[in-house]
């Protein structure tokens, strides 16, 4: 009980720490990565509950993602709505194709439901594509910003990522997320127990959806501006997907949470080459090995999360969440040894 | 009306029949048990019946309903359920959700689901266990959570399929135990067993198959003593 009521309080504080970060870093820079990270945290959630609860791992997460962000930025353009009506209509876009794709696609067990996904996002990219009189195709889709300032996006970003932790977790504890786990863990067992698995597992992606689409039409509002090659992308959105499950730690309530935060400021590090510090020392100290660096680096960053993915799965299977009594350990270790 | 019956169930994997014209028929509250040599097609009698394979022909009824083609989670609601010869524990599951996650079977909610797989695992003696992870319970526990888990869905016939394979005989006593008891609770049992002991001790009336078809069935005295089984069966060392 008492390991509850800590968990419970390291909850609230973590929450009331996020509320207020805000107050006190006015750099909008560091607030953009916030709000990313926080839209993460519910992409990341989403795909957890499919690949890390439920055993359905997707490689196809932007087809969801691209769209909530199409339908929340297509009802502006066409029908003149307020493109906040997405976090509504882009979540039951999105299940409204998660649900037909899933009662053909789950006859398919393991890598090869995975590659069904993939090939989903890649269908949805070139329709996004193709249709160009009602997507725009290539011109992509821009609206006007409600907002100007920062502030409100962090909050609804804040918002959307807490309750998704808090739906995952009423989930589990209900009737589905039992039979969730049951199909991953067996999914012949769970059949013969009583479990329609063929439906369950599209409830479960249907719930991951949702809650992709709306994270994709948060996207849409607070950036104004998407393209099919942004929102359906393979390797910023899906993959990214994969990356903050697995650093996290799947199948943990907040792995995908920690991984989101990481995977940011990866991306960004990488983006920016080192924030920009190598940039900065390479002008200042003249150094020419290090311009190129601060290139490369920003070229290899496709690399640079396969190198650490195959670190993460070979030294920290479980995740940042998962391993975590591991990882403390091995610091622990070192600083004892280097006491020594 | 009969309680269960199987009606002359063919099953072709390809060119070989696995099953080639069984019939036979349960009656409510007894033990059935079904006997073989290694590949004389047992386990796909039970697929066949609990609906993880389609009978190529034949049709099997339960309370006088056809059910050969349902799906096994519509079956397991009609309350025919089934365990597993190659157990299927839900590893990174406790004993405890194990069999919650089959309770809910006939639970609402989460309490509901609860106190009936805490009444289960009580029934079936798993109690001092109910905090580990499946992955970790030896055989016996294993095979005794598989029946514990088909209990919790609330049947009123389960198929068990080889039980006492890999136990002890200290374990088999207690699973013959069990056996009892939940046969003593209303369910009807079909089982499936190589060990004679065992399947001799409990059973009301047997059926004996090989190369799957029926070579005969009767009370367990009856079938031990018939001259095909004897020799298919038992080998002929049994007959000296």
């Amino acid at each position: 009980m008492t390991t509850m009521g800590k968990g419970t309080i390291a909850q609230i504080s973590a929450l009331a720490a996020l509320a207020v970060i805000p107050l006190a870093v006015h750099n909008d820079y560091y607030l953009h990565l916030m709000i990313l990270a926080l839209m993460w945290v519910v992409i990341g959630s989403a795909w957890n509950l499919l690949a890390g609860y439920t055993g359905q791992v997707s490689f196809g997460d932007a087809a969801f993602f691209g769209t909530g962000a199409y339908t929340a930025g297509l009802l502006v353009i066409h029908w003149g709505w307020s493109a906040w009506w997405g976090l509504l209509f882009g979540g039951i876009m999105a299940v409204a194709i998660a649900f037909p794709f899933g009662w053909i696609c789950f006859r398919l067990r393991g890598a090869y439901f995975a590659l069904a996904t993939l090939a989903l996002n890649e269908v949805l990219r070139h329709v996004a594509t193709i249709w160009e009189s009602f997507t725009q195709g290539m011109v992509g889709v821009m609206i006007m910003q409600t907002y100007i300032s920062k502030l409100p996006y962090y909050y609804i970003a804040l918002a959307l990522a807490a309750s998704s932790i808090i739906i995952i977790r009423l989930v589990l504890r209900s009737r589905l997320g039992y039979y969730f786990l049951s199909i991953r863990e067996d999914q012949d067992a769970a059949e013969s127990l009583g479990v329609n698995t063929h439906f369950y597992k599209m409830v479960s992606l249907a719930v991951a959806a949702w809650l992709t689409g709306v994270a994709g039409a948060l996207y849409m509002n607070y950036m104004g501006f998407i393209d099919p090659h942004v929102v359906f992308s393979l390797h910023d959105i899906s993959i990214m997907a994969i990356l903050v499950g697995i650093v996290g730690g799947v199948g943990t309530t907040y792995g995908p949470a920690v991984g989101a935060f990481i995977m940011v400021l990866m991306q960004e590090m990488f983006r920016t080459a080192g924030f920009g510090y190598i940039k900065a020392a390479a002008k200042f100290t003249d150094v020419p090995f290090l311009i190129s660096a601060s290139e490369q680096l920003t070229k290899g960053h496709a690399l640079g999360f396969g190198i650490l993915v195959v670190l993460v799965i070979r030294y920290m299977p479980n995740g940042v969440v998962g391993d975590w009594g591991k990882l403390m350990t091995a610091l622990r270790l070192r600083k004892a040894g280097t006491t020594k | 009306m009969s309680f269960f019956r199987a009606d002359n169930l063919v099953k072709h994997f390809g060119g070989l029949a696995a099953v080639n014209g069984v019939s036979f028929e349960v009656n409510e509250g007894e033990i059935f048990g079904l006997i073989g040599p290694n590949g004389s097609g047992k386990t796909t009698l039970f697929n066949l019946i609990s609906g993880f394979h389609k009978p190529t022909s034949g049709g099997v009824y339960f309370m006088d309903k056809r059910i050969d083609g349902l799906k096994p989670h519509k079956i397991n609601r009609l309350g025919l359920v089934r365990t597993f010869q190659v157990v299927k524990p839900l590893k990174r599951m406790t004993v405890e959700d194990n069999v919650i996650a089959a309770a809910f079977a006939r639970a609402g909610s989460l309490r509901e689901a609860r106190q009936i797989a805490l009444e289960t695992i009580e029934f079936c003696g798993l109690t001092k266990r109910k905090e580990m992870l499946a992955k970790s319970l030896t055989i016996g526990d294993r095979k005794r959570l598989e029946i514990t888990r088909a209990m919790a869905t609330g049947p009123k016939l389960i198929l068990l399929d080889e039980t006492f394979a890999g136990l002890n005989p200290s374990e088999q006593d207690e699973a013959i135990g069990l056996i009892r008891k939940i046969k003593a609770s209303g369910v009807t049992i079909i089982i499936v067993e190589h060990i004679m002991k065992v399947i001799m001790s409990i059973s009301d009336r047997v059926h004996a198959i090989n190369f799957g078809q029926t070579l005969t069935e009767g009370t367990p005295s009856q079938v031990v003593s018939h001259p095909g089984v004897v020799e298919a069966y038992l080998g002929e060392a049994y007959h000296a």
